[in-house]
């Protein structure tokens, strides 16, 4: 009845200074607008994307009058323009509340009330106020806009979300007794087998019941798969933010002046990285050497920090793809021979041991001379580090751990 | 409710009067005395968004809309983004355009109409487009205005977790806007290809590829992704010789279903374009009149090279955050550069907000809406919800190709037995007498609940169909509630219907 229901109006403007040529055609406006049965507000209308307040010229029809699509509602005026507003629709003015000729009316403000032409206005219920706005206000007050958003703007608590995953895996609710209309698929189901929507229980969005949910109240398929498919189809729902990699935080720098130093260095080109590790420890007699040295080498692989060696051209076409990158870290192999003693070694095996935690350096002249074995392993330059690193896991591993005995 | 007017006419009428009119949210507009006079005013805003793309736009008017006190920062000038301005909707003025042109010159002949003397006039299509962007990024200005956004124009930048410094763009002095929350809505730009050095003119990212000055004779496009391949559409319905290289094996990008890539390979090959699948470019040489590639079979290992007089770099896009400051606060990006954030795009400063194509999920400006929307109801309500499992996409190629949901291979590889049910436009009544049958419907259920997976178009309007998928999906439906409710006829969206059918039952016309 009351469905044609619209009081969206349409205004024209009417220029007071008749030298401009302005076509007094209406435009319609592009704001969309929402609709209900309702009386509405008439809010003051801004007839300019400028314009902040206006003054009413004059009402041109009476509260309670019939008015119909076209015809003048009031006018408006501004400094420069006076406006009709027109009705866009059928309506009844039900009331007014700001008078004409009252000074500087705040657009938003609500001037009065419009209703269907179906409406009965004595018995019409009067809607709040869109926007409360201060009548008289010709300097607004900013703070009070801020107020409400000041007291309700901190940041929601992080638990809501993943307590509502704890709760309920299927989609953030219980599943209850289903509160909607039945959807198109399954009103023939539920006719043909009986049941009452009441009946079952809903797994999908919000509670609702599925087809799937009454084939499995009816035993037709198994009574775990609609509550297993609404989890799966819950997590798809959610940004996946898992997997993620931080990028890593630039080196400190000393390790930028090493950088600068060995700039003039390929950064592909080879290089050797040695340490001498002793195997005193290993060499009891139990199990070959090379046992030992084997499984030092692949735990010191594992855990590596990636690899510095640019990745080639299909791997950055991969990444940029989204697809899972393919790039492997190399792993190393170490060459192992009788240790020289060289001047550098006590400074870089120093190094190692506080990097792996160790306070007090074993002094190699401790250990005998034939245990004493030189590691290397050749890496391009740009993945140096890394190499030591490794190094010194092998070296920790061989020295020191005792899950390397087991 | 109101219509209210937004004539364009009227500003200029009114313009003497915007001082008198401006209120102090409305500084953008007046000159940038008033502006200054408000920087160093200690107002605070509630929420300073920075870029005002449509995930920043958005975010900024809805918050505005919740009532609280925003600012929206924007540096390049105009609003609207990438999206906007260099993106989705130039390259849609473009593909419409040029899908007229070709078919009047190829289709319309069958259709009982003959013209004459049908020629291109490329600088007036060029002026169409940005009439068009035009229109829209002013609109956006308009809708600040209305909802009273305050729109600062300028390169913002996160000084603290309070405040983000703006350096105008007209040279002024810096402003600092102190804020309660920060939005970060800063977007994408185009990967570059390593060793091919974007002139926008040679060598062109999107943004070059809307903005050509003539219509190359030979086009190659990296990358037969969505961009590559709409890109690639408009030059050769303008008569380009256009060539993809794409170094998988298959067109479209992840996520898309492989009978639709497979489909469009071969409805956009019919068009002319021609494709090497499986195919990298080692180098490219933009040192001569053109452009020289070296690419390579993937598998075969065989070398080649290529001349084109235009190539399109289109393989993908990476985070923005140059000068965003995130140094100053602490905030971390992934390894791409996304900056990474929880469930309610918040950073590790929780009144800091991360939303669209700078942080996860895919690079879409509706998706980025949505979030702008969620982050705001974040911010004034503690609650926003975005369900990334019914976000569409959408390749407005001819046909167009839409899906929502997960792909066969992503169903295959989960596990589940489904049932696939597709219909065919060829068979579809309204599609025979348009003479524009290519494409089909395809639905992917799950074999026992006939619950909707995926949902997956080619054809024409598919980008307007699959919002009827979109809100299945979003309510949970089955491909029986499709099926049985009633779809007007003679339309297309009966395929859409039909494929439903065929879903959990047969279908009638097929």
């Amino acid at each position: 009845m009351a469905s044609t229901m619209s009081s969206a109006l349409r205004t024209s403007k009417r220029l007071l200074h008749p030298g401009y040529t302005w076509r007094a055609v209406a435009t319609r406006g592009i704001s969309s607008t929402r609709r209900d049965c309702k009386a509405h507000n008439f809010n003051m209308p801004a007839l300019s994307p400028t314009m902040t307040e206006g003054t009413i010229a004059s009402w041109k029809i009476n509260e309670g009058d019939k008015f119909s699509a076209g015809d003048v509602i009031l006018e408006v005026e501004t400094d420069k323009a006076q406006m009709d507003v027109e009705a866009q629709d059928d309506g009844i003015l039900a009331k007014i509340f700001v008078q004409a000729g009252k000074d500087q009316v705040q657009v938003g403000t609500r001037i009065g009330i419009l209703a269907d032409v179906d409406d009965d206005i004595s018995s019409l219920e009067i809607p709040p106020e869109d926007n409360p706005v201060k009548q008289e206000s010709s300097s607004p007050e900013p703070e009070k806009e801020t107020k409400p958003a000041a007291s309700e703007s901190k940041p929601s608590k992080p638990q809501s979300s993943e307590k509502s995953d704890d709760a309920a895996p299927s989609h953030g609710h219980k599943p209850r007794k289903n509160p909607f209309v039945a959807s198109p698929g399954l009103t023939h189901l539920l006719h043909m087998n009986g049941l009452e929507m009441s009946d079952i229980q809903g797994t999908g969005p919000g509670g609702r019941v599925l087809k799937g949910d009454v084939l499995a109240h009816l035993g037709k398929i198994d009574k775990e798969k609609p509550k297993s498919i609404a989890g799966e189809i819950a997590k798809l729902a959610k940004l996946d933010l898992s997997n993620i990699v931080p990028k890593k935080i630039e080196p400190k720098k000393e390790a930028k002046q090493e950088v600068k130093k060995e700039k003039k260095i390929d950064p592909m080109e080879e290089v050797e990285v040695s340490v001498p590790i002793s195997l005193a420890r290993v060499s009891d007699g139990h199990r070959p050497v090379s046992d030992f040295i084997a499984r030092a080498v692949e735990y010191a692989n594992s855990g590596l920090p990636s690899s510095k060696i640019p990745p080639s051209t299909s791997q950055l076409f991969d990444e940029i793809l989204g697809l899972p990158s393919v790039k492997a870290e190399p792993k190393y192999a170490v060459k192992v021979s009788g240790y020289k003693p060289a001047p550098a070694a006590p400074v870089v095996s120093d190094l190692f041991d506080e990097i792996i935690g160790v306070t007090k350096p074993k002094s190699s002249s401790a250990v005998k001379e034939s245990t004493l074995k030189e590691f290397k392993v050749k890496v391009p330059a740009v993945d140096r580090d890394r190499a030591e690193f490794f190094l010194a896991k092998v070296k920790f591993s061989l020295e020191q751990d005792e899950r390397a005995d087991r | 409710m109101l219509k209210t007017i937004q004539r364009q006419t009227a500003s200029t009428v009114l313009r003497p009067l915007r001082s008198r009119f401006a209120s102090p949210s409305t500084f953008y507009i007046a000159d940038r005395q008033s502006r200054r006079g408000l920087a160093s005013d200690a107002t605070e805003h509630d929420v300073v968004v920075i870029g005002g793309g449509p995930g920043g736009y958005v975010a900024a008017i809805k918050a505005a809309q919740l009532g609280l006190k925003t600012a929206c920062v924007e540096k390049r000038g105009a609003l609207g983004g990438t999206c906007l301005n260099v993106g989705c909707i130039p390259s849609k003025s473009l593909l419409n355009n040029s899908h007229i042109y070709h078919q009047i010159k190829h289709d319309i002949k069958q259709r009982g109409i003959d013209v004459e003397g049908v020629s291109l006039n490329l600088e007036n299509m060029m002026a169409a487009k940005d009439k068009s962007v035009k229109g829209l990024t002013s609109g956006i200005e308009t809708l600040f205005k209305m909802n009273k956004v305050d729109y600062v124009k300028g390169t913002g930048s996160i000084a603290n977790e309070n405040e983000v410094v703006v350096k105008p763009l007209d040279g002024g002095a810096d402003i600092s806007l102190k804020t309660k929350n920060i939005i970060i809505a800063t977007g994408s730009e185009a990967t570059p290809f390593p060793g091919l050095e974007v002139d926008e003119k040679k060598v062109v990212t999107s943004t070059g590829a809307i903005a050509l000055t003539e219509v190359p004779k030979k086009m190659v496009v990296i990358g037969g992704g969505i961009i590559g391949l709409e890109m690639g559409s408009v030059w050769s319905r303008l008569g380009a010789e256009v060539t993809v290289v794409e170094f998988l094996e298959a067109i479209g990008g992840p996520g898309m279903d492989a009978d639709v890539s497979k489909t469009m390979q071969r409805l956009l090959g019919r068009q002319g374009i021609k494709f090497k699948l499986a195919t990298k470019v080692l180098s490219g040489d933009a040192s001569g009149e053109g452009v020289k590639l070296e690419i390579e079979g993937v598998k075969n290992g065989k070398t080649e090279s290529i001349e084109a007089d235009v190539v399109l770099v289109a393989i993908g896009r990476r985070p923005y955050t140059e000068g965003l400051g995130l140094e100053n606060v602490g905030i971390e990006t992934d390894e791409r550069g996304r900056i990474i954030i929880d469930q309610e795009y918040r950073t590790k400063h929780s009144n800091i907000r991360v939303i669209g194509d700078v942080t996860f999920g895919a690079m879409l400006a509706h998706k980025a809406e949505e979030e702008g929307i969620a982050a705001a109801e974040f911010i004034k309500k503690g609650y926003g919800h975005v369900n990334y499992g019914a976000i569409p996409s959408v390749m407005y190629t001819h046909p167009e190709a839409a899906w929502v949901g997960q792909s066969e291979q992503d169903v295959k590889k989960s596990g589940k037995e489904y049932v696939v049910g597709t219909f065919p436009f060829i068979a579809n009544s309204r599609a025979k007498t348009n003479l524009d049958t290519d494409g089909m419907v395809k639905f992917i259920a799950d074999k026992e609940t006939d619950r909707i997976l995926g949902i997956h178009i080619v054809g024409p309007n598919a980008g307007e169909m699959i919002a009827e998928g979109v809100l299945a999906i979003e309510y949970g439906a089955s491909s029986e509630d499709i099926a049985r409710t009633s779809h007007a006829h003679p339309t297309l969206s009966e395929a859409f219907k039909e494929a439903a059918m065929a879903t959990y039952d047969k279908a009638i016309h097929a």
